[in-house]
């Protein structure tokens, strides 16, 4: 993803009737209104999991803040399948848009809101809209006409997970609506396969995606998220280039410090980095999954595999995925399940030498 | 929800975050309820499967039903009309020897629910300043 395109704000009309009915409408005039007074309108159109998606920024600081996570996908020509507006109110002094909720003052907020994740959703058959008061972001997705909506007052002030992961709650519903799974995993593997590492937050999924980098011989499709294609032929579609660690960390993977991007603020969150700009030959767009790989933190020196089981597997993946996902997807159990039972499953120990771990994965890919 | 691999069956609670697992006889008797067999028809099956007095297997079938209940995967009466259910089979070679079932509890998930909890909001929208909760 290199090169930029200007498009007519008036090239969206699609499903326009059907969002208004919905009070939608004012979404979309309020991303119009920021890119006319920015003078700017920047479209991306990228391959994402086998599909165009169209992304429109409405000043170029945020499109620079929300595409180098994609920059491994490839540019499309094709007619999108999805459309994303993304727009803040601070780069024009654009009013808030009428459709996102108004902040509660802190009394009004339900027991629960002291989390920094608190979010509402909504749902009927024509949309659904997600938000999160806490970094005040509005997501809104009008699945029939494969059209959506991210919003928040000042982008300079997106939580690093969001711009790690950006339109994540967007792109879920959006897969999931065409027969994928997003998952709650990282991959690495070759051209003709690779592996899912699943655990909780803290198992060393990243650490473990990250560390095959300078290695060279495998490809990275992401360290937190990406989509699945079920079947009797599952296949891994890389959604992000980003990958996310604690600032401690870096201390042993050394070769990840020219690919962050936030070294100025690693004092109050992880550190994100953007695989392409230390290491642009080791992403993937995806591969074949041959196997579900369970990290573990040991003593060990040299990391190595040992047999898992699916059950474990699917402890492993499902609950984090389906709870991460807002709303919740009890029915993504199912498929979960299904996906597990259809692979082998290994618990990679990992040891203090980083460098060992690509020779352990590969052992399982040979 | 719930879901068997292996045999083993993985338990999500979407409300509290936790998640559990059921292996061998706590599976049967997981499957039992499930079929909706009452506490006697689950430990007759596992008599006829699992090598232990009858008084070792129900006191466990109660003990078991008892914290699925305490942990509200279960409603305490839950099952009594299974005159079909399909009880685990006795093994070729014998009896199987018996372990007490356990519920394994998993809550490494529990802060997310804690953390980011989602409201579902209802027809009347985004929840307003003169209300304490979402519109539903």
């Amino acid at each position: 993803m290199t090169e930029r395109t200007s498009a007519s704000p008036s090239a969206v009309t699609a499903g326009r009737a059907a969002l208004a009915e919905n009070g939608l409408a004012g979404l979309q005039s309020s991303f119009d209104q920021s890119a006319e007074a920015n003078g700017e309108l920047i479209e991306y159109r990228l391959t994402v999991a086998e599909a165009t998606v169209s992304l429109r920024f409405a000043s170029s600081h945020v499109a620079e803040l929300l595409t180098a996570a994609f920059a491994h996908l490839p540019q499309s020509e094709s007619a999108p399948s999805l459309t994303l507006h993304a727009w803040d109110a601070a780069s024009a002094s654009t009013p808030r848009p009428e459709f996102a909720p108004r902040l509660l003052s802190e009394a009004a907020l339900p027991p629960d809101a002291s989390g920094p994740g608190l979010s509402y959703h909504y749902d009927d058959a024509n949309f659904q809209a997600l938000h999160q008061p806490g970094p005040d972001v509005l997501s809104v997705l009008a699945a029939s006409d494969d059209v959506g909506w991210f919003w928040t007052p000042d982008m300079r002030r997106l939580p690093h997970w969001d711009y790690a992961a950006p339109f994540r709650h967007l792109l879920s519903w959006w897969l999931t609506a065409r027969g994928y799974q997003h998952v709650h995993g990282g991959a690495v593997g070759t051209p003709s396969g690779g592996v899912l590492l699943v655990g909780r937050g803290g198992s060393g999924k990243s650490t473990t995606a990250l560390s095959t980098l300078s290695d060279g011989r495998l490809r990275y499709a992401g360290d937190d998220y990406v989509a699945l294609s079920g079947g009797e032929e599952p296949y891994v579609h890389s959604l992000y280039c980003s990958g996310k660690v604690h600032p401690s960390d870096l201390g042993r993977l050394p070769h990840l410090r020219a690919a962050v991007a936030n070294a100025d603020r690693t004092e109050d969150e992880k550190a994100v980095l953007y695989v392409p700009r230390a290491f642009p030959q080791a992403v993937t767009t995806g591969f074949p999954l041959r196997a579900i790989v369970m990290p573990r933190v040991t003593e060990r020196r040299v990391a190595r595999i040992v047999d898992g089981t699916q059950s474990a597997a699917l402890a492993a993946l499902a609950p984090s995925t389906i709870l991460q996902r807002r709303p919740p997807q009890p029915e993504a159990l199912s498929k979960l399940a299904r996906l597990v039972e259809g692979l082998p499953a290994y618990v990679l120990e990992v040891g203090s030498e980083s460098a060992s771990i690509p020779d352990a994965i590969l052992e399982i890919l040979a | 929800m719930h879901e068997t691999i292996e045999g083993e069956v993985i338990v999500i609670d979407l409300e509290s975050g936790s998640y559990y697992s059921l292996r061998d006889a706590s599976a049967d008797i997981w499957q039992g309820i499930e079929s909706g067999a009452d506490e006697q028809q689950i430990a007759d099956s596992l008599h006829r499967r699992y090598d232990a007095s009858p008084e070792t297997i129900g006191a466990a079938v109660g003990k078991l039903l008892d914290e699925l209940a305490g942990e509200g995967l279960v409603e305490p009466g839950d099952g009594g009309s299974a005159a079909d259910w399909a009880a685990p089979l006795q093994e070729a070679n014998g009896r199987v020897p018996f372990s007490a079932p356990m519920l394994e509890k998993h809550t490494d998930m529990q802060d997310l629910i804690l953390l980011d909890p989602v409201h579902k909001v209802g027809p009347r929208g985004w929840p307003h300043a003169a209300e304490s909760e979402a519109g539903d």
